[in-house]
């Protein structure tokens, strides 16, 4: 017999225990943690709105602790559901966080296209060139050559330098020269004088770390002309060093196309 | 020996008390319950969860681990219970994880913007 009155006062000291508890005031605090849990993120809009699902299911498991507490008073299952309720609300409020960073990252990633256009932009009238379906051109004036010459004018270089600027800020770009005249003088030495003009200005860009790889350079002489030869102002107009920068490694053979992004 | 009376005496409720202990003892292992939490535990890991939230991510590893040892000590509720928390650890870890990478993503494109409007404001002010 003793082995069994044994047992039973074990039982009787657990369940004696369990009376006591249940003739205090019923609080739980991990119930009331999580009340007020859910009841903070429940009232935060972010939450309310971006994490609905994750809400509703830790309200769920709240009301599970709720009747646990008041029908059983069961402590280690409520302090349980108490402890999963409070533990969805922190999901609820990462889910909440997740997407509001996926909004805000939305949102930079189109302005930083736009902002991206914007430098674009500024950089081509920094340029001052024009944009044609190849790509974007800069047409560079007469004034940088002497009447007859093909050595660069060294006072004028600096009209150079936003062209340099910008090759060697976009490396994965290519560069394609070509020297005009106007119709003074014979075709064949216009061919040859916009030919040295076009590769005096290569060389400038070589000499200043543009690789020679990118850059192509060809006279045009006086066939291709952009306004009348037959004024002062036509004819000056003519006599240009036009410089396309295109985009597109695959322009031009595949073998020359080494310098990289 | 009062207190045997006694303790006799309130005989029936301990026998209801014995009952339910015997209850809890004679339910199923959660077997389910604990290849769920593996997998959350798993899935967490996969997303780089050690990273951004160690632990919550060890703290559910713990809770499986004494789940498993609750069912070879037959102890089936705590066992479902340890392994219900530990799915709750472990999806919360993955969650938090989440959402830092989300957040940090629009960090760097909020810093990549900034870059590039540095960049354009200099260049215009060189004109």
């Amino acid at each position: 017999m003793r082995p069994q009155i044994l047992s039973l006062k074990g039982s009787s000291v657990v369940l004696l225990s369990g009376l006591v508890m249940a003739c205090t005031p019923a609080a739980n605090m991990s119930l009331e943690r999580a009340r007020n849990d859910y009841q903070q993120a429940a009232s935060d809009p972010a939450v309310k709105n971006n994490a609905y699902a994750d809400l509703s299911a830790a309200e769920k498991l709240l009301q599970r602790a709720e009747t646990s507490w008041n029908e059983d008073e069961d402590s280690e299952e409520t302090d349980h559901l108490a402890y999963l309720a409070s533990r969805k609300v922190d999901l609820a409020r990462a889910t909440a966080s997740r997407v509001e960073a996926k909004k805000t990252f939305d949102e930079l990633s189109s302005q930083k296209d736009q902002v991206r256009l914007q430098a674009r932009e500024a950089e081509i009238r920094k340029l001052k060139a024009k944009k044609v379906p190849q790509g974007i051109l800069v047409t560079l004036g007469d004034v940088l050559f002497d009447t007859g010459r093909a050595n660069l004018k060294a006072g004028n270089l600096q009209n150079m330098y936003p062209l340099v600027e910008y090759l060697r800020n976009h490396p994965d770009t290519r560069v394609k020269i070509e020297g005009h005249t106007d119709d003074r003088g014979s075709a064949d030495y216009n061919a040859n004088l916009s030919q040295m003009r076009a590769e005096a200005v290569m060389n400038l860009l070589i000499a200043n770390g543009i690789a020679p790889e990118r850059i192509t350079a060809q006279g045009m002489g006086e066939d291709y002309p952009v306004a009348t030869n037959a004024t002062a102002s036509g004819r000056q107009q003519n006599r240009r060093v036009e410089v396309t920068i295109t985009d597109m490694p695959g322009t031009q053979p595949p073998a020359a196309s080494g310098s990289g992004m | 020996m009062s207190i045997t009376k006694t303790l006799f005496r309130v005989g029936p409720p301990t026998a209801v008390a014995g009952l339910l202990l015997l209850a809890g003892c004679a339910s199923e292992p959660p077997r389910d319950l604990l290849a769920q939490a593996e997998l959350a535990i798993q899935n967490a890991e996969r997303a780089g969860t050690s990273q951004y939230e160690p632990g919550l991510l060890s703290n559910a590893r713990a809770k499986l681990n004494r789940a498993n040892k609750k069912v070879d000590e037959d102890e089936n509720d705590e066992a479902r219970r340890m392994a219900e928390e530990a799915i709750a650890d472990a999806n919360l870890a993955n969650a938090k994880a989440e959402a830092a990478k989300e957040t940090n993503q629009a960090d760097e494109m909020k810093k990549a913007i900034e870059a590039l409007k540095q960049e354009s404001s200099r260049e215009s002010e060189e004109r």
